[in-house]
């Protein structure tokens, strides 16, 4: 076995596969993983955590949002903690990997720490956030972002599930007071730094055979809606130039869309046509409403508003020789964010330390460390996804051996930065 | 939110305050624990050097005849405002005197730079040398020591100084 900083064994790839196994079985019946954010089975998950990370020692608690964090006691509980964790909630019909690898690195690494009897200085702290998939209600990393104090007991009656739902009484029916959220905000005096281990959720790492992605940026995105209003007629009297067909102008900014992101000057640039509603969807009508949902992601803060503002230039230039009508509303808007360098230094300096190649890159997802990071300077660290990349399906897949490597560069990065932060502050 | 109008382009703009913001984040993301930006690292980032060129753009007053940099350092900078506004550049080697590109006399020239070194004067006395005529200096970074008049900087110490997350420095 290779050790951690001269200290901590390496993890074992088996560990690993039977805390990843046992997550994934809990699970609404059907294809994959569905365990739903603020659902009764995301909560049974959380309490699987912290009853192993109560045997282990240590100090649990779950906050005002849902969120568990166990306590490992630091050498000079003066200092503000360095964190890690991930989620435990899913999409529907989702893979076993998506955040759970990052709560199973985080149980690792707990567990390597007490084992090993590493003495940190800094307390850490082993976090699983709630509800960081936006698939229920529609906004992602709800947990993170309320700890942030992006997300207030406001906003939380505002969401509303594909059910009618609504997130404040999600949160009350699985014992969450959505009324009290504001408790569970961040110190920022409190956390000293926080690093994420997540699956890639792409191919790259795969492609050029590195066994650990270090995110440098997270993507931003935003997002429109384009509504596309034309005339709905009989398929059979309407001749051709007579016609103002929504969905034939809908697809047109569709295709110019696609064009703009493989534009040379749009290298990291990705705009995505998701979601399209027809009406009036009849087989013998021409469409005459179109509503196309937009995505837009890039890297390149300016850009990314650059590349939705032709997109909306050229719609409208769809609409004028089309004579359809053109409107567009913003859904949202976040930048891109360059995670805090010292930090992935830190990473990248435990990696080759361990013998590990590494790339840096990008993040095409946002994730909870995103939020984190509006507290304490946050890192990523990603592990391999097999299977040409594929999450949010049951396909999802990375291999046990990738993921307690990327555990032993957790556990080593979580440690460098406590030396590190330790010999600054004397 | 509301519907877009006819602003198109500029509504899905962010407002200059946020841009800001996002802008300062990223800067202190790439600082050290001590709060010390390295040039080189940000300069050779396109999100970030793309926006600083904007920025500048927008302080730079209408006459300006050449933009004028450091070499070496500065390069990028210098090259991304010209490529923003159209207007083209010099860099001048402070150490030897050599200027890279065309400069003429009388001419009016900014100069842009990452931060002014403490103490330095010699890119505006080189420039004094050779007749051109310094409208306006812009920098990215406040001058560790007092700037001198006519010195505009986008980020001060605060800005980049205190935490090293999003939102608005301490
Ligand atoms: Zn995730």
């Amino acid at each position: 076995m290779t050790m951690v900083q001269g200290a901590v064994a390496s993890v074992r790839a088996e560990d690993v596969e039977v805390l990843i196994r046992e997550f994934a079985a809990m699970t609404e019946p059907g294809p994959g993983v569905t365990r739903l954010a603020y659902s009764r089975l995301e909560r049974e998950a959380h309490a699987v955590f912290a009853r192993y990370m109560r045997e282990l020692g240590l100090i649990v608690w779950t906050d005002a949002a849902g969120n568990t964090i166990a306590e490992l006691a630091g050498q000079d509980e003066s200092l503000p903690a360095i964190g890690t964790g991930s989620h435990l909630d899913s999409v529907p019909e989702g893979g076993s990997f998506d955040g759970v690898a990052g709560v199973v690195a985080a149980l690792e690494v707990a567990r390597l720490f007490v084992h090993g009897d590493v003495r940190n200085v800094h307390p850490m702290r082993f976090v699983v956030f709630a509800a960081e998939e936006g698939a229920r209600f529609g906004q992602a990393c709800t947990g993170s972002r309320i700890v942030a104090g992006l997300t207030t007991s406001s906003d939380v009656g505002t969401l509303v599930d594909n059910d009618g739902v609504v997130l404040a009484d999600a949160m009350a029916d699985v014992g969450i007071d959505p009324r009290r959220v504001e408790d569970a905000v961040w110190r920022r005096d409190d956390w000293a730094a926080f690093v994420e281990l997540h699956i890639e959720q792409g191919s790259v790492l795969t492609e050029v055979g590195a066994r650990v992605g270090i995110v440098d940026v997270i993507s931003g995105s935003t997002r429109l809606r384009i509504d596309v209003t034309g005339r709905a007629s009989h398929t059979g009297g309407t001749p051709m130039h007579r016609r103002a067909d929504a969905l034939a102008a809908a697809a047109q900014v569709i295709l110019t869309a696609e064009e703009i992101a493989n534009d040379a000057e749009h290298r990291g640039t990705r705009i995505t046509v998701g979601r399209i509603e027809v009406g009036p969807g009849s087989i013998t009508t021409i469409p005459g409403s179109a509503h196309l949902f937009v995505d837009v992601r890039d890297i390149d803060s300016d850009r990314q508003r650059e590349a939705a503002s032709q997109l909306i230039a050229a719609a409208y230039g769809v609409g004028e020789e089309r004579g359809v009508g053109i409107q567009v509303e913003m859904l949202a808007d976040a930048s891109p964010a360059v995670l805090p360098l010292w930090v992935r230094s830190s990473i990248a300096r435990s990696a080759s330390g361990l013998g590990v190649d590494y790339r840096v890159m990008p993040s095409g997802a946002s994730h909870d460390s995103q939020m984190v990071n509006h507290v304490c300077p946050a890192g990523m660290i990603f592990v391999p996804s097999q299977n040409h990349g594929i999450s949010h399906a049951p396909e999802e897949f990375s291999r046990f051996d990738d993921l307690a490597l990327g555990v032993d560069v957790l556990a080593a990065s979580l440690l460098d930065l406590d030396a590190r932060m330790q010999a600054e502050s004397q | 939110m509301a519907a877009l109008t006819a602003s198109i382009p500029p509504a899905v703009a962010q407002d200059r305050a946020s841009h800001r913001d996002d802008l300062a984040a990223d800067l202190r993301a790439l600082a050290d624990r001590r709060g010390d930006v390295d040039a080189f690292m940000i300069l050779s980032r396109p999100s970030i050097l793309r926006r600083l060129a904007r920025m500048i753009a927008e302080t730079l007053p209408v006459g300006i005849d050449r933009l004028v940099g450091s070499h070496g350092q500065d390069d990028a900078l210098v090259s991304a405002v010209a490529l923003h506004t159209g207007i083209p550049f010099a860099v001048v080697d402070t150490a030897s005197g050599a200027v890279h590109g065309e400069l003429h006399v009388s001419e009016k020239v900014a100069i842009v730079r990452t931060r002014r070194a403490a103490g330095e004067g010699t890119l505006e006395q080189r420039l004094e040398e050779l007749g051109a005529h310094v409208v306006t200096s812009v920098s990215v970074l406040a001058a560790e020591s007092t700037a001198s008049a006519g010195d505009r900087a986008l980020f001060g110490a605060a800005d980049i100084a205190g935490p090293v997350v999003p939102g608005r420095a301490a």
